[in-house]
């Protein structure tokens, strides 16, 4: 991905947020595993709220805007402070009780509906346990995780 | 920063995703609600709506925001 398109999303993100009135502003930070885009700003609360709907929607916005200008299939994933590192071991951590709880109950267990990313990392995490699944069920934003006992 | 221009919000993004942006026409109705009434060409409406309705979503969730900040409600309707 070519800093000049990851400068495009950046601009766009602000003239969006600079309209909305809220405070918050979008910068892209270099890392090994190439550009990502930090917002940050007092409004950081309604960005990471109801499990970072906005920050969510900023992100599929700013790579529609991408694909357009780019006419590829890379994303630009949008962070805020360390929130998806964070979240990405709040949800390990949850399917391993999930999994804990299904392999001595029998019973299975269905988590709340998810984003394509944290499905992934939910059965990322139980890949390699061998006494349950994992499958998603359902359609678009109702799709659901569920782990099951293996037998 | 004032709180008319999240019709410049949804204007904006309806813009940067269509491909006749000067087709793109946002209306703002005052009410118990602040209606946006996003009006877009014909050929562009799914680009506004996006694949299960996703790109709308995204433009609502950040209204809603936004709102609550302002402490007021935004409904975006999209005319076909």
């Amino acid at each position: 991905m070519s800093q000049e398109h990851v400068n495009l999303v950046v601009d766009f993100t602000n003239r969006v947020l600079g309209s909305s009135g809220l405070d918050l502003k979008a910068v892209t930070e270099d890392s090994d595993d190439g550009s990502k885009i930090q917002v940050r700003g007092d409004d950081v609360a309604l960005l990471l709220g109801r499990n970072a709907e906005l920050l969510d929607a900023l992100e599929y916005l700013g790579n529609r805007i991408l694909a357009r200008s780019s006419g590829e299939e890379e994303k630009v994933v949008f962070d805020s402070g360390g929130y998806r590192a964070r979240r990405e071991k709040e949800l390990r951590l949850m399917a391993e009780k999930a999994a804990e709880k299904v392999r001595t109950s029998r019973i299975p267990f269905t988590f709340d509906p998810m984003t394509p990313n944290e499905r992934r990392i939910v059965h990322l995490a139980l890949a390699n346990d061998s006494s349950v699944i994992t499958e998603s069920q359902g359609n678009g934003e109702n799709r659901k995780v569920t782990v099951r006992p293996a037998k | 920063m004032s709180d008319g221009s999240l019709k410049e919000v949804v204007e904006t993004i309806a813009k940067a995703l269509v491909d006749h942006p000067d087709e793109v026409a946002v209306i703002e109705l005052e009410g118990e609600a602040t209606v946006l009434e996003l009006r877009v060409a014909p050929q562009d409406l799914g680009k506004v709506i996006g694949k299960q309705g996703r790109t709308a979503r995204a433009m609502r969730t950040l209204l809603r925001a936004a709102g609550m900040k302002l402490r007021k409600r935004f409904v975006l309707e999209i005319l076909e």
